[in-house]
């Protein structure tokens, strides 16, 4: 293809995505709309009939708008491809990732033992005192179920779900997934990035430390205490913590994720309260994963530290604080970034004990609740969201790794 | 025959105890961590194995006994229903040691040929593979493993190690991959292909003593993630196994007994709690220390002459 | 019949070429022809890249080309039956530049001798095996072969030691050729000669043919003293012939440039040393070689014509093939040292 040819498809495929877009973005608002009626609806009603009703209307329109993302993402993988090859490959490597997760998931919906449609029913009727016929039709609405379908018809079904990025519907608390993901998500973000940026700096020192002064005292203790918190399950550690300082101590909350008394809002009091919870939950974390920072910065900062150029600029007579931080430390620190979303991953994926634990109110402690109540649609949307987060993650992590190293080149 | 044949017949087994048994020993012994590894996951063997014929399990309950303080009766004081918490935790070795070593022996296998597939083949089918290699190393292990514990109903041991391994093998599996690859290429495997060996003699003679040490050491970290991995599974009660087990111990010491809340008045019901958790760690320390001293015994180069 | 045959061979290798990058090629080996007799001593003499070790892998098999032929007792060993490959099979072995990475590291000296020897019934249990090792390893000079079998690893065997065993394990299942691929470079220049001497033996008493793989022109005419040559340019034979005749006379520019590298350990000649003045010392991406004869971005001599034609090997006399189309212009190289 000669470059002139390059840049027509280039910019038509850049045009459609814009186009598809601005429709997505419009008749997103309209699904939107839906939504809430069906909402409203499935709280109080009764009415099977009018459920059915506006979810045919729903399903049509985000069949419309899930093709419409799906080609937006072609589209926008085509476009990557033509502006950077490497970029676009690791980018669908991503999708690719997802849609093999997503899959997993569906199946386990299909092969799960029992009838999820049963045992909505039998919630329903103890819960709402609906006839069992009533029950079962309501259910098969609730979950958009069709027995009828076929195998391959369920899975595109499901997946113009995930592309919708709509994570199914609770069991338990009647509502989408979505809605308990806006409502936790924001906790468990709190404790996690504290967490990680707290055990990533101090790691990083005490990495840097043991590798410019060898044969100190600090070595074998941060060794020590890297395999102490490698062999402790994160959860372990919380528990402990928990018995010392909440339970026998009481310097710290039981439970919960602030003070229910406070007004909730930008004030003082309020997040004084929401760190004086978090407290617990981000030492548990910080505890957990700060050794093994440590360990992998100082193997990192010692291959560093046999460079030539590192040789040549103690040659030269640099002072030693800069060699560290401008040579050292800079060129030692790169490897770690892809560390911190297979940190992030390990961090969310112990959320649901340790949240739970604390019974702190993040996507964690949704996720154990959802596991011991066997809601299994909740449990399936917040494994996929989980998921897609850590995905994401690693493909950023994975770019900012090779922007930042030059010798790096986006190729596979 | 000549003399010197008969002597390598003779004297056979005897090297291959030097070289196999007293050998690797020497190395773990001089290696102080490694040393101290083994010395733990022996005795947790020891006790896996001889403990439940030694210690007698006493299921009764026993309300007025309930955390009764650690004594001579009692090593490790006793459980809210006053059952001997020791004896809990002797007879529950077995279930939790085995599941974690079922689930060990699961996932090496899932990742031995899934890695070895990968890396012998190439082409189409190595892309696959790792596609599927990447999605299980990405997406973390655990929810997968609560996500399939709560589908299903885990009710016996063996599906319980399945549900273990089955996302765990990914970095097992590059590893092996990444070796097969670099072996490939290497020139023994080659000369070995022109000298007519055949290819599973290839794989199980020439690749595979090469590759042993990495399995071994990965083994007991796959080993350590399935028993975090079952207790967690327990622990929320998605798992209802023996009682004895450790991870139903934490979860019965932490939720259903009361005994944290209890531990505020009743300092003798931190033992119990404890107990559990510090078996668990005390084995996962033995395999950190122990995987530290294997791969200087397995392989023959970092070996003295 | 030739023992072995190469017929219009070429090999083209793709590299890069993920789901989405694109690929290239490379032309490793481009329209080679070799013949070998029973006993012959072939030197392939180039420099590194030039597609010689691609050449070696596809006479032993473990590189099937893209096009061409090879035959082995005038079959094509690609077409032939599985006993007859097994015949090809053993009866052409390879012996490797780095003899560390030929053995298996954990695997016994034993071991390595023996699996053959037992997979293909030349010995019938171990202990008929043990005594044929033994015998391998005092033919190679591995004396007392106690020493050497008795629980040793590669890793504990001496560089010059370890090619010994190497070429013990070609030689274990009665090859009628070996290819050896640079095998004396990486080990110290004191032993190179004595390794030589043994593969001389070898062809002599067992007359088993020999390719001898090289970048160094010194060590080709000690060793293909009475054999042949063929000199290999991007993956072209340029020059071939009997090895006294070739290098008495070289006719193609890139040998004559190659014979005023080989250093002369005389400081006289060295400084009356006429230097061959090649256009640029950078060797053209492989990936996208020259049109016309290769050499010519390089060649002091090129013409017009050499941009556009590619030259083939033509005969001069004596076996002595030169592909080039100014060879009739080229002036005579002049030897510096006078018993060449």
């Amino acid at each position: 293809m000669t470059e002139r040819q390059k840049k027509l498809v280039a910019v038509v495929l850049g045009i459609t995505f814009l186009i598809g877009l601005f429709a997505r973005i419009s008749l997103s608002s309209d699904l939107a709309a839906i939504d809430a009626r069906l909402e409203e609806i499935r709280r109080v009603g009764h009415s099977s009939e009018e459920i059915a009703l506006l979810q045919e209307e729903y399903s049509e329109k985000g069949n419309v708008v899930s093709l419409i993302t799906l080609g937006l993402i072609v589209s926008g993988l085509a476009l990557l491809y033509f502006m950077n090859a490497g970029l676009a490959n690791r980018v669908g490597f991503a999708l690719l990732t997802v849609a093999l997760v997503a899959f997993i998931t569906y199946t386990l919906i299909r092969i799960m033992p029992g009838d999820p449609i049963q045992q909505l029913a039998t919630e329903l009727v103890r819960e709402r005192g609906l006839s069992y016929e009533d029950a079962v039709n309501m259910a098969y609405t609730l979950l958009d179920y069709d027995p009828e379908e076929s195998f391959l018809e369920g899975f595109a079904d499901y997946m113009a779900g995930v592309l919708r990025f709509e994570f199914g519907y609770s069991w338990v608390y009647h509502v989408s997934v979505n809605k308990i993901i806006a409502r936790a998500l924001p906790w468990t973000l709190l404790v996690l990035s504290i967490s990680l940026m707290l055990s990533f700096a101090i790691g990083i020192l005490l990495g840097m430390a043991i590798a410019w002064k060898r044969r100190t005292a600090l070595d074998p203790i941060i060794t020590f205490y890297a395999a102490f918190t490698g062999a402790t399950p994160d959860y372990v550690t919380a528990l402990v913590l928990l018995i010392v300082f909440a339970v026998n101590l009481r310097w710290f909350p039981l439970s919960g994720g602030y003070d229910p008394t406070l007004d909730i809002g930008f004030n003082w009091p309020f997040i004084a309260s929401v760190l004086y919870h978090a407290f617990l939950p981000i030492l548990a974390y910080t505890f957990e994963n700060t050794a093994a920072w440590a360990l992998a910065m100082k193997g990192s900062a010692v291959s560093t530290l046999g460079e030539d150029y590192v040789m040549a600029a103690r040659a030269r007579g640099l002072r030693d604080r800069r060699i560290m931080v401008s040579y050292v430390g800079r060129n030692a620190l790169l490897p770690m970034i892809t560390g911190l979303a297979i940190a992030l991953g390990s961090m969310l994926g112990g959320s649901t004990l340790i949240e739970n634990i604390y019974n702190y109110p993040g996507i964690g402690r949704f996720n154990a609740e959802a596991l011991v109540r066997r809601d299994l649609g909740m449990m399936q949307g917040l494994f996929l969201f989980q998921a897609m987060a850590v995905i994401f993650a690693n493909l950023m992590a994975d770019l900012l790794y090779t922007r930042l190293d030059p010798r790096i080149k986006l190729e596979d | 025959m000549t003399t010197t044949a008969k002597a390598v017949r003779r004297h056979g087994w005897r090297r291959w105890l030097q070289r196999n048994i007293v050998e690797p020993f020497l190395i773990i012994y001089r290696n102080r961590r490694a040393f101290i590894g083994f010395l733990i996951l022996l005795f947790f063997v020891l006790i896996t194995i001889f403990g439940p014929m030694v210690v007698p399990l006493e299921l009764r309950t026993d309300y007025a006994n309930r955390f009764a303080p650690i004594s001579l009766d009692h090593l490790l004081g006793t459980d809210y229903q006053g059952r001997d918490t020791f004896q809990l935790l002797v007879h529950g070795s077995r279930e939790t040691l085995g599941i974690a070593f079922l689930a060990g022996i699961f996932t090496t296998l899932i990742a031995v040929v899934v890695g070895m597939t990968a890396g012998l083949f190439g082409g189409w089918v190595d892309r696959i593979l790792m596609v599927l290699t990447n999605a299980v190393l990405t997406v973390p292990y655990l929810p997968v493993q609560l996500l399939l514990g709560a589908t299903f109903t885990l009710r016996d041991p063996i599906s319980l190690a399945l549900v273990l391994s089955i996302w765990a093998w990914g970095s097992l599996a590059r590893a092996v991959r990444s070796q097969v690859l670099s072996m490939k290429e290497r020139e023994f495997i080659e000369a070995a292909r022109v000298l007519g060996l055949s290819t599973t003699h290839i794989i199980f003679s020439e690749m595979m003593p090469n590759i042993m040490p990495f399995i071994a050491i990965n083994f007991l970290t796959i080993m350590r993630n399935a028993i975090t991995a079952s207790v967690a599974l327990m622990f929320l009660g998605l798992v209802p196994l023996d009682p004895t087990n450790w991870g139903m111990m934490l979860n019965d010491a932490t939720s259903r007994s009361g005994a944290v809340q209890i531990s505020v008045f009743n300092r003798n019901a931190l033992i119990y709690v404890a107990a559990p958790m510090g078996a668990i760690v005390l084995f996962q320390l033995g395999a950190v220390f122990l995987a530290h001293g294997l791969d200087e015994v397995l392989d023959p180069r970092l070996r003295g002459e | 019949m030739a023992l072995m045959e190469l017929r219009d061979v070429s090999m083209t290798f793709e590299i890069g070429g993920g789901l989405f990058a694109p690929k290239r090629y490379v032309q490793a080996v481009v329209h080679a022809n070799l013949l070998i007799d029973e006993g012959d001593i072939l030197a392939l003499v180039g420099e590194s890249g030039c597609g010689k070790t691609t050449l070696g892998r596809i006479i032993t098999g473990l590189q099937k080309p893209t096009s061409g032929e090879v035959l082995f007792r005038g079959k094509n060993i690609w077409k032939i039956s599985r006993e007859e490959f097994r015949q090809y099979r053993l009866g052409v072995q390879i012996v490797h530049q780095d003899s560390f990475a030929a053995l298996n590291p954990v695997r016994t000296i034993f071991h390595t001798l023996s699996a053959p020897m037992l997979r293909h019934g030349i010995a019938k249990n171990r202990q008929e095996a043990w005594e044929k090792a033994a015998d391998l390893l005092r033919t190679m000079g591995l004396t007392p072969p106690e020493v050497f079998l008795d629980e040793k690893y590669p890793h504990q065997l001496s560089g010059g030691q370890r090619q010994r065993v190497v070429l013990a394990r070609a030689v274990s299942v009665q090859p009628r050729l070996i290819v050896a691929d640079e095998p004396v470079s990486m080990v110290d220049v004191s032993l190179r000669l004595a390794l030589l001497d043994l593969m001389a033996k070898l062809n002599r008493e067992l007359n088993i043919a020999f390719v001898y793989i090289t970048h160094d022109l010194a060590t080709a005419r000690y060793f293909a003293q009475k054999g042949k040559i063929a000199v290999m340019y991007l993956g072209q034979i340029v020059e071939t012939g009997p090895l006294g005749k070739v290098l008495n006379r070289p006719r193609h520019p890139y040998l004559q440039a190659l014979l005023t590298a080989v250093p002369v350990p005389d400081p006289e000649l060295t400084r009356k040393h006429f230097e061959l003045p090649l256009r640029t010392m950078d060797m053209p991406d492989p990936t996208s070689p020259p049109p016309g004869c290769r050499f010519h971005t390089r060649c002091p001599y090129y013409e017009p014509i050499c941009t556009t034609e590619v030259p083939v090997l033509k005969s001069i006399g004596n076996g002595h093939k030169v592909a080039c189309h100014l060879e009739h212009k080229i002036p005579e190289w002049q030897p510096l040292d006078a018993e060449v």
